[in-house]
């Protein structure tokens, strides 16, 4: 086809648009109402699975984790001495010099004996430095009591499950035992600061979190096992263990003389992975019973508005348009209202989004893992955005298509009697 | 005889500005028998109520500045045959009809009744300095007082302080309590039955009293001491599934 | 009822504009259906998992203590085989299986490494694992505590069989076959030790991995020198019979055993509260989205149909028809269509519903795995899905009509 003639044809598609603006408001809302559901559901679908992806990363796990070997991650939560990390405070510094670190944080985990008042369990140890965790780990959640300040270089947090069995409330003082580095018996007395719940089982009955320097103390080192590096935004993170995989990681290894390695939050996350998964195929579904909604909604409407139209295209028919001519008169409008509905619908589906977090978004009862309850802000993606556009466009142009066909195949004197 | 004399002579000439060292070096140097054999009963009490009973074979052996020690179970039948041996802070064990043994780490000794064993083997002048002595009165005897704190290089000790009570004229331990290196308390322990071994004499009754749980207290009582050379080789975990009372 | 004889009369005057208008309703009503029985399936297969994870529908034990401390330190909690617990047990109404369970913690030793796991012993009577051939999930199983990666279930055969979590024959670079020797306490405070044989290894959660071993019974008693469990896990035929089942124990006097406990898995699944809530928020929100889809889209057709009725009302007013009389019949045009579009949209729904799980369950590939997605909606539930298509219907269609009988008469006719 000539330039020429498909410019005539897109003139003609965009005039009876136009001549029929009724009929066309009708298509076009299907389309931007359509458009603005997918974009409040993916919304909604970001904001949860970016609000997942943060509770996790800022409960303490770090977005990109540094220790000696792959075998610490296996092992290294019950004795930590064989996989210290030499010359930590440097490797800090280091890790702190890339772009997208915002912050680095030294860890300790190990196992320890807690006593009160002759009742001992066995609990798991987790040391930070008390002046930046409590900035970075805002999700942590604590249900009794306060969260471990500067100021408390004793102080202890006891997980739910552990203060009921021992019996600890706010204000008591407990002993930890542990082995030190070169195998004898150490012990500290530690205040009960605070009672922290995180959901897991596991973790509550058993966990325990203290200030780095008493830690250090007990254990008799000056070095950690673990570090914890913070990035500015988790999309970051693909890149940034790249780099350290490639770069960084080498140039530190020869200069501290150790091997080091590095893990991402998702691989080291079980909760994440099962919660993921759980999050993923609801919102999987979802969207598919919304897009198959909107995809029917777009095409029945066009249908409609074509069925409408017959004594307009037998006339047409008549007067020597071709079957192609038809189709592709259809196809174009389509094509016009698909791309102008898109449009407005995304712009106004943002808009809305905008609109209910600038309210204060939707709020919810507590989720999974937290007591506090959760406020649903809509995040739209544009990248997924954009491909919901590309599908509304490509259904509106092709919305018309089975009526039109059924039109330009008939005979024109059947079109013509069409009611 | 002729070790005692020498300490009761130095005793005298110097006052009683004791060399915390020297005198703690005397005190080890009584006790410690070479390549150590010997047969031990052992009764761990809850209160009067007796918890938990077993006989056990053992041998001591120094390697490399180190007490390395082999355990066999003799009573009751069902620890019968029961296999141990204490390296270091780790603790191996080997159960009768089993095909692993069972490493312990300084944490999981720490939790059972094995501490008990590192109470029992601590060698003094060997692992820790002597910091003061004094004089002192204990269980109604005459003692010199010695505060004890663990070398750093040291390998072997598993409380950081000690602080020991020995008889004033024999230099033999009467009372000791150890401690965690920040200071906790954790056994107490009375030596009495001084019995003699060739050169050397040692407690024969051991009551370690656990500081935590002070209803818990564990007696140790030889039965039987002498001295035998044991390969070094008989000492290690590979060795252990052979290892047998011939 | 003129009116809405009219009303009737008028949807199938216009058959080409009702018929697609009520497929609008009814494919988006189907729609909702479908996604609210695909999220109660999740709902209960969540509820299944946890009771089949080890929960069981009900658990006793001989003292409320137990639940806090005893699990893997049954010592102080020994239920004595004198009672003849489980026979009793199992005669309760309601009860399907009655089991026995212990748990302990021990030192488990490879010839490379020892590492610490925590027991749980079951009768090997009960299947505790899926295996690469269960595909769909068996409601009626006792316990389903994971997927097993290599060998095979506990069985009477291997006696001192053990399965063990991946990652921790990992770490002890052990295979199924191989012998490892654990240490553990026995009741009377000495400490045992045996070989048990690796007959499986399973796959889970990576903690759960490390930590987690499974065991038989018997062998569990000879090992603690006990004679009965820690606790009992009753299996109820319907988990809705747990409450009455729970409250029926409760009453009964146990004269041997006054401190006698019973739990039911709600209580003990701290976790059910949060992950119930988190489904119910999620549909909620998707709903209310749908609905809104659903909804503007009524009032979008609906107005356009007026509007292009405009002659016709025009016609009827010039006739001697009231404003009220015109809106009442589009009114009801409204209602009407929006009752018979929403009625056979939930229809659809469950039909639909009823095709996916005969056929095994709408396939999705997620992560390289495929699941089956299989939907159970609640007729009850419904309700709230269709009395808001009507109201909105029949707002789509007042609105306009209320302006269109404004109009005067000769406006009306000009209308294009």
């Amino acid at each position: 086809m000539s330039k020429r003639l498909f410019i005539k044809h897109v003139v003609m598609a965009g005039r009876n648009i136009l001549r029929n603006k009724r009929r066309t408001l009708l298509t076009l809302m299907s389309i931007v109402i359509g458009l603005i559901g997918v974009t409040l559901l993916d919304g909604f679908i970001h904001y949860s699975m970016w609000g997942l992806r943060e509770t996790i990363i800022k409960n303490g796990l770090g977005h990109i984790q540094v220790a000696v070997s792959t075998q610490y991650f296996d092992e290294g939560d019950m004795d930590p001495y064989p996989f210290m990390l030499k010359n930590y405070q440097k490797l800090g510094k280091k890790l702190r010099s890339l772009p997208e670190v915002t912050n680095v944080i030294p860890v300790i985990h190990s196992a320890g004996v807690l006593s009160f008042q002759g009742h001992s369990e066995t609990v798991m140890v987790s040391a930070m430095p008390s002046d930046i965790s409590s900035k970075l780990l805002s999700f942590r959640n604590i249900i009794k009591g306060r969260d471990i300040a500067d100021a408390d270089n004793h102080g202890v947090l006891v997980g739910e499950g552990l203060a009921k069995k021992l019996g600890v409330i706010p204000g008591d003082v407990l002993s930890l035992l542990t082995a030190t580095k070169g195998g004898s018996i150490n012990s500290i007395d530690l205040d009960v600061v605070g009672i922290s719940q995180s959901g897991i089982s596991l973790v509550d009955d058993s966990a325990v979190q203290m200030n780095l320097n008493a830690a250090q103390e007990l254990m008799m080192v000056d070095e950690v096992p673990l570090i914890l590096v913070f990035l500015e935004k988790t999309e970051q993170t693909d890149s940034v263990m790249l780099q350290l995989k490639q770069h960084l990681l080498p140039k530190l290894e020869k200069k501290t003389s150790q091997s080091l390695t590095a893990k991402p939050w998702f691989e080291i996350s079980d909760y994440y992975k099962q919660a993921n998964g759980a999050y993923s195929i609801v919102l999987l579904v979802a969207k598919l019973v919304l897009l198959v909604v909107t995809v029917f909604v777009i095409a029945n409407t066009m249908s409609m508005a074509v069925f409408e139209r017959m004594r307009e295209i037998g006339t047409l028919r008549a007067l020597g348009t071709t079957q192609w001519g038809i189709v592709n008169l259809f196809l174009l409008e389509g094509l016009i209202i698909g791309i102008v509905g898109s449009f407005i619908g995304t712009l106004l589906g943002i808009g809305l989004c905008d609109l209910i977090n600038a309210l204060g978004g939707i709020k919810l009862p507590p989720q999974p893992g937290m007591s506090v309850p959760v406020t649903i802000l809509f995040k739209p993606d544009l990248r997924s955005l954009l491909q919901s556009s590309v599908i509304t466009v490509i259904v509106a142009t092709l919305g018309s298509m089975s009526p039109a066909l059924r039109a330009a195949r008939s005979r024109v004197a059947d079109i013509l009697r069409y009611v | 005889m002729l070790k005692k004399a020498i300490v009761l002579l130095a005793l005298f000439s110097l006052g009683f500005s004791l060399e915390p060292n020297e005198v703690l070096k005397n005190i080890d140097g009584q006790r410690n028998i070479d390549n150590l054999i010997f047969d031990m009963d052992i009764t761990a009490f809850n209160g009067d109520k007796k918890i938990d009973e077993y006989s056990i074979s053992g041998f001591l052996k120094t390697v490399d500045n180190a007490n390395k020690v082999l355990i066999y179970f003799t009573q009751p039948a069902a620890s019968k045959g029961r296999k141990m041996l204490l390296e270091g802070n780790y603790m191996w064990v080997l159960f009768p009809r089993t095909k692993n043994a069972i490493r312990l780490s300084p944490m999981q000794v720490l939790l059972g009744e094995a501490s008990n064993g590192d109470v029992a083997r601590t060698s003094f002048a060997s692992d820790y300095n002597a910091l003061t002595c004094e004089g002192d009165t204990k269980l109604g005897k005459s003692a010199l007082k010695l505060k004890l704190k663990a070398k750093e290089a040291s390998k072997g000790s598993t409380y950081g302080q000690i602080v020991l009570w020995v008889d004033k004229e024999k230099l033999l331990p009467i009372y000791a309590e150890f401690y965690t290196e920040s200071g906790k308390l954790m056994k107490l322990v009375e030596y009495s039955d001084n019995r003699t071994y060739r050169s050397a004499t040692y407690a024969g009754k051991l009551d370690i009293h656990d500081a935590t749980t002070p209803s818990k207290h564990t007696i140790m009582l030889y039965s039987k001491v002498g001295s035998k050379l044991m390969p070094t080789n008989y000492f290690s975990k590979e060795y252990l599934d052979r290892f047998s009372l011939e | 009822m003129n009116s809405l004889y009219m009303a009737y009369r008028n949807i199938f005057r216009n058959k080409r504009r009702s018929f697609f208008t009520l497929m609008s309703i009814i494919i988006g009503i189907a729609g909702l259906v479908i996604f609210q029985g695909f999220i109660q399936n999740q709902m209960v297969q969540f509820r299944q998992s946890v009771v089949q994870g080890g929960l069981g529908h009900i658990q006793v034990a001989s003292r409320s203590e137990y639940f806090l401390k005893g699990e893997y330190n049954p010592f102080d909690y020994i239920l004595p085989h004198a009672l003849d617990l489980d026979h009793s047990l199992s005669k309760i109404e309601h009860v399907k299986a009655v089991t026995p369970m212990l748990g302990f913690t021990g030192l488990a030793a490879s010839s490379q490494k020892t590492i610490s796991l925590l027991f749980k012993a079951f009768p090997v009577n009960e299947p505790l694992f899926a295996t690469q051939n269960t595909k769909r999930s068996d409601p009626t199983r006792v316990l389903l505590l994971g997927r097993l990666g290599s060998g095979t279930q506990l069985s009477e055969a291997v006696p001192n069989g053990v399965i063990i979590g991946k990652k921790a024959a990992e770490i002890l670079k052990v295979n199924v076959g191989d012998v490892i020797t654990v240490m553990g306490m026995q009741s009377g405070g000495g400490m045992n030790g045996i070989d048990m044989q690796v007959v499986g290894i399973y796959k889970g959660a990576t903690t759960s991995e490390k930590y987690f071993a499974y065991t038989s019974y018997s062998l569990a008693k000879s090992f603690l020198a006990v004679d009965g469990p820690s606790a009992y896990l009753l299996s109820l035929d319907n988990l809705c019979n747990t409450d009455i089942v729970a409250q029926g124990l409760v009453n009964t006097k146990y004269a041997d055993n006054p401190h006698f406990t019973v739990r039911k898995w709600t209580d003990l699944a701290v976790y059910y509260r949060q992950v119930n809530t988190m489904y119910t928020s999620f549909l909620t929100v998707i709903r209310s989205i749908l609905l809104l889809v659903i909804l503007f889209v009524i009032v979008n057709t609906q107005t356009m149909s007026v509007m292009e009725r405009m002659r016709e009302i025009g016609t009827l007013r010039a006739l001697g028809t009231t404003r009220l009389q015109v809106m009442t019949t589009f009114m009801f045009e409204g209602a009407l269509l929006g009752t018979i579009g929403s009625v056979l949209g939930v229809i659809l729904g469950f039909i639909l519903s009823w095709i996916f799980n005969l056929m095994g369950g709408l396939p999705m590939v997620y992560d390289g795995e495929t699941v089956y997605n299989f939907f159970t909606p609640d007729v009850l539930g419904m309700f709230p899905n269709i009395w808001p298509v009507i109201l909105f219907a029949l707002m789509g269609s007042i609105l306009p009509a209320r302006k269109a009988g404004k109009l005067l008469i000769a406006e009306t006719l000009r209308f294009i």
